[in-house]
């Protein structure tokens, strides 16, 4: 089967989506050999495509900007020939690239623009509703990384649920630079949250959480490692003035993973995910997890991470002060956190992706 | 290359042009190794000033051999500068967008002159404008039809079955601004046409036209089409007017064709060229010969079904890779031969 992907999130972009795209590439490439994967990564500069791709895959990188590249299908000049042809094209992020004659699959990552629209920018909320509309009106297959997502794809959206499946995210293996630095607040422990910043992701209230708790004894800082994103004002302001809390922006993946490795757990409070890898990829480090019931890369086993009502800044307070300070609840969480991911290596990812294709194809 | 037609809403015929020549380089890309596109285009919400300040700047460290220019507006660059001239409709038929618009492609003519390496035109229409004006120009200006694929407006298997004029009913005509378009003709060769049909203006039509309309023929305006709708209408059709002044190229046409719309159309500018004889053809600015050619496609099966039948081949005539290569070799002889 010749594979077409869209490579344009890994080449340009950081965050889950990026990783989603990198790590599904890397994995499928080995599992599948027979397959040909060709993958469209734009960019001006030559090259920059190629890194993260793995040796087997094919890259096809178009000098054309993403909106012009867009509209060719319409002049005849879909994906799959803009790859060199391909029966299956896989769009990887919300950008409706069409082809001209192979089967289209699209990941959905989340509809959450469209469930937390305070969390989202007008102008966001409509672009992203725009493409997610198109993308289920034109998909011969979607694919989403949780239930929770299909059902929100489902009922809000109109997709035919027989035509999307779930397809859970991968836990990818950790590899902090041997020379990356060392714990990051000078020695003293801290607890770690990752994301861009953006409202979704809580970050005003575990701040105001992480000063409360601090009053009532917590001995430990708060390192927000994550890049600027969306009505982020207030949270960069409250970053730089709070105590005890560091901005680390725009890490890339070893420094991620240094951070991750020295943490004494991850702080993942949000509001909502459409899976929630840095949960995962924190319990694969084997370090413990304050997160909510709103994360649903859990959904099988809440019991693996310390679950709080992510709108209680009181009882968030109490999750940070019980992580620090309870190293018993840490040990049981990790053990749990242990068993959840050694199941979930990206093989099966890439597994399941294929078989979405398969369906597609046929 | 700057792409930023493509990226302008709605799409009209520059970005066509520009949408075939990218699916034509697009196209031969395997087979024509040497030659790589880089295109550039403003960001959503990009102002143009912005844009091509940005393009200048990120330009100069890409390396490239030439630069194509697919409209009169270019960054400042040491390379050999190949643009294209659509159309100089106020040479032939003074200001029918306005003196303000003539003022303006008269301006950015002399600039292309003075610039480019090459300037390519969609027809010999145009070449002949170009050289009404700047006859000094004439061994730089040549001639590269457009291309046009079916598939932009026809599913890419056509039933047969649904083609040719049976069954279907009404006109269409394009909007656009000023007299260019020849509304005003096709308004007054409706008094006193019979069939009365309805009939729908893609785009907007210029002030005045639709008072001049009988009462009893049904206009429907499609304000601002998108391509649904324009194909919608074009599946239902039984007769496409362009009674255009002036065209560079004229893609209606061959839309129409492509979905098996016969064409009446007026003998102006490069519509000639690019219709061959498929398209029933009258004097410009003439309302009684344009409805007697109107009342000829509806009522009489046999002329339209030939029509439709010279269509479906003439609208194949034009294939995106043959413009692309075309240009691929302008693009080389002004590399070859340098500035202007």
């Amino acid at each position: 089967m010749r594979v077409g992907i869209d490579w344009r999130p890994a080449v340009s972009g950081r965050g889950g989506i990026a990783a989603y795209v990198r790590a599904l590439v890397n994995a499928y490439a080995p599992r599948f050999p027979d397959d040909a994967l060709a993958l469209y990564g734009h960019r001006l500069r030559p090259g920059a495509a190629h890194r993260h791709a793995p040796a087997a895959a094919r890259v096809c990188a178009a000098r054309l900007p993403s909106r012009v590249a867009e509209v060719l299908a319409r002049f005849g000049v879909g994906a799959d020939l803009l790859v060199g042809g391909c029966d299956v094209f896989h769009l990887t992020d919300y950008a409706l690239l069409r082809p001209t004659r192979a089967r289209l699959v699209a990941t959905v990552h989340d509809v959450l623009f469209d469930e937390l629209p305070r969390c989202y920018t007008p102008g966001m909320r409509r672009g992203l509703a725009a493409v997610t509309r198109r993308l289920v009106a034109r998909a011969d297959r979607l694919l989403v990384p949780s239930l929770r997502t299909k059902i929100a794809l489902v009922e809000r959206f109109g997709a035919a649920p027989d035509r999307t499946d779930v397809v859970p995210l991968g836990v990818r293996p950790l590899d902090p630079s041997p020379r990356a630095p060392g714990p990051a607040a000078g020695g003293r422990p801290y607890l770690l949250a990752v994301g861009t910043l953006e409202p979704r992701k809580n970050l005003a209230r575990l701040l105001a959480a992480h000063r409360v708790a601090l009053a009532r004894g917590l001995d430990a800082d708060l390192v927000v490692a994550g890049a600027r994103g969306w009505l982020d004002d207030d949270v960069v302001a409250a970053l730089t003035t709070a105590p005890r809390v560091r901005w680390e922006d725009r890490p890339d993946d070893r420094r991620l993973a240094a951070l991750l490795r020295d943490a004494t757990g991850l702080a993942y409070p949000s509001l909502g995910e459409g899976f929630g890898l840095p949960v995962v990829e924190a319990l694969a480090a084997g370090i413990p997890v304050l997160t909510t019931a709103a994360v649903p890369c859990l959904e099988q086993t809440p019991g693996a991470a310390l679950l709080v009502d992510p709108y209680d800044v009181e009882a968030l307070a109490d999750g940070l002060l019980r992580l620090a300070g309870d190293a018993t609840l840490r040990a049981r969480l990790v053990a749990a956190g242990a068993a959840v991911v050694a199941d979930r290596p990206w093989t099966r990812t890439a597994e399941d992706t294929r078989t979405a294709y398969l369906r597609a194809v046929a | 290359m700057d792409a930023s037609p493509l990226t302008v809403e709605p799409r009209r015929g520059v970005a066509r042009a520009l949408g075939f020549l990218l699916a034509g380089l697009a196209s031969l890309a395997d087979a024509d190794d040497g030659v790589e596109v880089v295109a550039f285009a403003p960001r959503l919400g990009e102002r143009p000033r912005a844009f091509r300040r940005r393009m200048r700047d990120e330009v100069r460290p890409v390396g490239f051999d030439a630069w194509y220019a697919p409209w009169s507006a270019f960054p400042d660059v040491a390379v050999p500068l190949v643009v294209c001239v659509h159309e100089l409709p106020f040479v032939r038929c003074g200001p029918v967008e306005g003196r303000v618009r003539a003022w303006a492609h008269r301006r950015w003519l002399a600039r292309d002159v003075a610039r480019a390496a090459a300037i390519v035109v969609p027809s010999r229409a145009t070449r002949d404008d170009v050289l009404a004006l700047h006859p000094e120009a004439a061994p730089r200006v040549i001639v590269v039809p457009h291309g046009f694929a079916p598939s932009f407006v026809a599913p890419p298997a056509p039933s047969l079955g649904t083609r040719g004029p049976a069954g279907r009913a009404g006109g269409i005509v394009l909007g656009g601004r000023g007299r260019r378009k020849g509304l005003d003709v096709w308004a007054r060769a409706l008094v006193g046409l019979t069939p009365v049909v309805s009939w729908t203006i893609v785009g907007r039509p210029p002030p005045g036209v639709l008072a001049a309309v009988p009462r009893d023929v049904p206009v429907e305006v499609l304000d601002d089409p998108d391509d649904a709708a324009v194909a919608a209408r074009l599946a239902a059709a039984a007769v496409l007017v362009y009674p255009s002044r002036s065209e560079g190229f004229g893609f209606p046409p061959l839309e129409a064709m492509a979905c098996g719309v016969p064409v009446v159309a007026s003998a102006a500018g490069a519509i000639p060229e690019v219709v061959g004889d498929a398209a029933r053809l009258v004097p410009p600015g003439a309302p009684d010969a344009l409805r007697a050619a109107i009342r000829a496609v509806l009522t009489d099966a046999v002329a339209a079904a030939g029509l439709v039948a010279r269509g479906d081949v003439r609208a194949r005539a034009f294939p995106p890779e043959a413009a692309a290569r075309s240009l691929l070799e302008v693009v080389r002889g002004a590399v070859e031969r340098g500035g202007p």
